[in-house]
């Protein structure tokens, strides 16, 4: 047990670390709901007069909305390619007994750790040549060169959670290696697959780069658009805060939502 | 008739050589134990039976079938797992009509044999539970099912009680010992555990390094060890042995004497030796007695309490001395 004093010193300790995390956020969501007076007010409100006049303006923006739509399909449309070759990676990944394993994963992590600017040249002049310049599948196709690798690495740990045995018991049971693979071996592993999933929606819904330098308008993603508002005639801070909240609600929702797959095991099919 | 028969069959991982080259024919509807210490290649047998893994050479045959190459489902056999490996998202039912379902079984068929299987196993009120709702023993029950729902013509068993506690094994025993009078199939039965081995089966493998040490029915090996590593894994307290001159006065180099096999007396003629210690057993007592020729243990009666730290005369049974030269029995 800790003593009394102890305890009150982590917990301002947590709460420091907690201000310093979330007062960036805690000034974007005030600020998202002042007048533009208000925002330069000296000293600074915390709560000013509320007004919902920024969410208005944002939201009856048809650029940003536009752009915001075509976050959640890229997103989505990553998510989707990349688990369709990331799971069947990682599965196999995990069976492979020998030492090209090793090599092939350190190959995984490389194309994972290396600076995104590296790719940035040679995919714009591809992308010119193949007509994918601001399409929404090529900004999908170079996010999954990132997520793809990431979500190999989340799923191999889930897999090789799965125990030979219940696999052998299913190859006696008459399956093949691909019913093996859909039928035990891809429930089993549900809360990586979510896990990983909602990893790669984040990774590409914050993506900036490639969204910045491989799109122009017509496939111009939110995490872009919010630049609009920095115009020649001054940033509108008010629209801007607005539209960070706007953006940061899917990745909040689905952060709650993680966390109980964390936590969650594949209990009960071997012993202990 | 589902026999089993290995033919020289050999297995390697890499260099590491486990099975040097092995023939064994199981018998129809036998229930035969593969017993041997832990890493003997017990599982690796199995595995080679089930089609898990491959022989390096050899040949292997079931019911008269030559089926290397085969998958596992079509070599007609089932398996039960040490760690049970159900499926732990699905339901016991689901659990049990996998393979069923896999195969494309008419499903009133697959209900029929469900609740054949689960009419048998006592598994009603828990077929529509998950793995993690059921207890060790009730999960091994459903490892079973599984196995029996598929009509097998060989039930393969890896140490299946050894998740369980004490009292539990000793039902389970019983209930796949029913099993197989009522199934007539042949089951195949890993265990370290020789209780195991002696209760359960009609014939006994002894494994030893992935070599077959003895061969024979439980009472055959417990009475005839043919080599002295049988001698001492068969039965329990240990069998008594000596070395030395006194063996080689019987004719040896190694001599053997179970613990029944020897009366202990305050006087008379036979080995001398002082009693250190005696485990209480209620049906029966253990002397622990330091010898002329080193530790025994002596089953003994109630009344060798009294002697404990006194010297005392050990008589063995001359009829029932195992004489051993060279690592095999001398036949006498
Ligand atoms: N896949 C494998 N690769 C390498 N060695 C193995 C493999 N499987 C088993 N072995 C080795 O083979 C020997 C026998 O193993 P096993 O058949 O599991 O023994 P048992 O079931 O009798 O305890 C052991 O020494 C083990 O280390
Ligand atoms: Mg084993």
């Amino acid at each position: 047990m800790l003593r009394t004093r102890e305890k009150i010193f982590c917990y301002v300790v947590a709460f420091a670390f907690i201000l310093f995390l979330l007062a960036p956020i805690v000034w974007l969501l005030s600020t998202s709901f002042k007048g533009q007076l208000d925002i330069f007010a000296d000293p600074p409100r915390l709560i000013a007069t509320v007004t919902l006049d920024n969410y208005r303006e944002v939201l009856g923006d048809r650029d940003f909305m536009h752009s915001f739509l075509n976050s959640i399909l890229v997103s989505s449309g990553t998510v989707i390619l990349s688990m369709i070759l990331a799971l069947p990676a990682a599965y196999g990944l995990s069976r492979l007994r020998s030492k090209t394993k090793v090599g092939l994963l350190s190959w995984v992590l490389l194309v994972r750790a290396a600076p995104g600017m590296i790719y940035v040249i040679p995919y714009f002049m591809a992308f010119n040549e193949l007509g994918l310049m601001d399409t929404k599948a090529g900004l999908i196709l170079i996010n999954t060169v990132f997520t793809a690798p990431l979500a190999i690495w989340i799923l191999i740990s889930f897999f090789d959670g799965v125990p030979g045995e219940i696999e052998e018991a299913a190859f006696v049971d008459g399956a093949t290696r691909w019913q093996t693979f859909t039928r035990v071996a891809l429930p089993m592993a549900a809360p990586g697959i979510a896990s990983a999933a909602i990893l790669v929606f984040i990774f590409s819904w914050n993506e900036f780069l490639f969204a910045l330098t491989m799109t122009r308008f017509e496939s111009k993603t939110a995490a872009v658009a919010i630049l609009n508002y920095m115009g020649y005639e001054g940033t509108e801070w008010g629209k801007i805060a607005a539209a960070g909240i706007l953006i940061l609600l899917p990745v909040a929702i689905f952060a709650i939502g993680i966390r109980k797959y964390f936590v969650q095991t594949s209990a009960g099919g071997v012993k202990g | 008739m589902a026999d089993v028969t290995l033919n020289k069959l050999t297995k390697s991982f890499g260099p590491v050589e486990v099975i040097p080259e092995l023939d064994l024919t199981i018998p129809s509807g036998s229930f035969t134990v593969l017993v041997g210490p832990s890493g003997c290649g017990k599982s690796t047998l199995l595995r080679m039976i089930a089609g898990l893994d491959d022989p390096t050479t050899g040949g292997l045959e079931i019911d008269g079938d030559n089926v290397l190459g085969k998958q596992p489902s079509d070599r007609g056999i089932a398996m039960v797992f040490q760690s049970y490996a159900l499926y732990p998202h699905m339901s016991v039912r689901e659990n049990i009509s996998f393979g069923l379902r896999l195969a494309k079984t008419d499903p009133t068929e697959i209900d029929a044999r469900v609740e054949e299987a689960s009419k048998i196993l006592q598994l009603d009120p828990l077929l529509d539970r998950k793995p993690k709702q059921l207890s060790g023993g009730q999960r091994q029950r459903v490892a079973i099912g599984r196995a029996i729902v598929r009509h097998p013509k060989v039930f393969l068993f890896d140490e299946p009680l050894s998740n369980l506690d004490a009292a539990l094994r000793g039902q389970m025993r019983v209930e796949i010992m029913e099993l197989h009078k009522r199934l007539k199939a042949t089951m195949i039965y890993v265990t370290h555990d020789q209780v195991e081995a002696m209760t359960m089966a009609d014939r006994i493998v002894v494994l030893n390094k992935g070599n077959i040490e003895q061969v024979g029915a439980p009472l055959e090996l417990y009475d005839t060890p043919q080599t002295p590593f049988v001698a001492g894994f068969i039965g329990s307290p240990k069998m008594n042995m000596i070395e030395g001159a006194e063996a080689e006065a019987h004719g040896g180099d190694l001599l053997g004497v179970r613990p029944e096999d020897i009366t202990l007396s305050t006087e008379g003629s036979g080995w001398s030796g002082r009693i250190t210690l005696i485990e209480q057993l209620g049906s029966d007592s253990y002397a622990h007695v330091v010898t002329e020729h080193g530790a025994m243990i002596v089953r003994c009666g109630r009344e060798a309490s009294d002697w404990l730290d006194r010297e005392v005369v050990l008589t063995p049974a001359s009829d029932k001395l195992h004489i051993f030269r060279n690592g095999h029995r001398v036949s006498a």
